[in-house]
């Protein structure tokens, strides 16, 4: 076993544990830092794959964005949280049926995946990225764009004062 | 059969979050839980265009998938702060109209 499969596993195995951590808890702000070292360790399992730029985008756009977004949210749904207002309880029941169901059906779907190694591409994808993305695939960055676009004045229209 | 260890650890991050999403009583839950499952998906992208003749095709849906999930958290949190206004709960069980 070499010293990247090796740190490839540790990355896996705090991904992992901290996505069950997640799914456990009931204190959102401790499930919002699992999800902060969640997505790291994802970030650290891009690069480990070969894709650089993907990891930069995760931590730049999901670590810096997306958690600092998250926690804003947090504290102004505290603010107006009432007074005697009481967490509700999770069913416990309602929670091992689906861990159940969705257990066994990934099992059954991992059980039909048969997958063949091939030759493995290892060259830098910056450069390609760059070049796909101005070039064969405008018309998705474009969209995407405009998607942008349209959830901020969205988002804006929503969140106003008045009426 | 599956080698990779990315593999299972993308099967399980998808695993917490539609658990998360079908069983937490608060909005900023449900959403936690999908960009846990958007990140599976992320993973999957990434590993398979290893195999690909041109893996930038992959990374760059990767790309697409953060850049809606970050447009999606915005205007989730943003109806969640909205229903927590107009309705004095964000749980999504209680939520009637």
């Amino acid at each position: 076993m070499s010293l990247a499969q090796i740190i490839e596993v540790v990355f896996c195995f705090i991904a992992t544990t901290s996505s069950f951590y997640i799914l456990f808890t009931d204190k959102i702000n401790y499930a919002i830092y699992a999800l902060l070292l969640c997505l790291i360790s994802v970030a650290a399992l891009f690069v480990l794959h070969y894709a650089e730029f993907v990891a930069a985008t995760q931590i730049l756009v999901y670590v810096g964005g997306i958690l600092v977004v998250l926690i804003f949210g947090l504290v102004l749904s505290r603010k107006s949280l009432k007074k005697g207002e009481i967490e509700p309880k999770e069913n416990f029941i309602q929670k091992l049926i689906s861990i159940s169901t969705v257990l066994l059906s990934s099992f059954v779907w991992l059980s039909m995946v048969n997958i063949k190694e091939e030759t493995i591409n290892t060259k830098s994808g910056i450069r390609f990225i760059g070049l796909e993305m101005l070039g064969s695939q405008v018309l998705h960055l474009e969209l995407i764009g405009v998607l942008l676009l349209v959830i901020l004045i969205g988002t804006t229209f929503i969140l106003r004062h008045d009426r | 059969m599956i080698d990779s260890p990315l593999l299972i650890t993308s099967a399980i991050l998808f695993f917490c979050g539609l658990v998360t999403l079908l069983t937490k009583k608060n909005i900023v839950f449900l959403l936690i839980g999908l960009e846990l499952m958007l990140n599976a998906a992320n993973l999957n992208f990434v590993y398979f265009s290893k195999f690909d003749s041109n893996p930038s095709q992959g990374q760059f849906y990767a790309i697409l998938i953060i850049l809606v999930a970050a447009a999606e958290i915005g205007l989730g949190l943003a109806i969640a702060l909205k229903v927590r206004e107009n309705f004095g709960t964000v749980n999504p069980d209680e939520l009637k109209s």
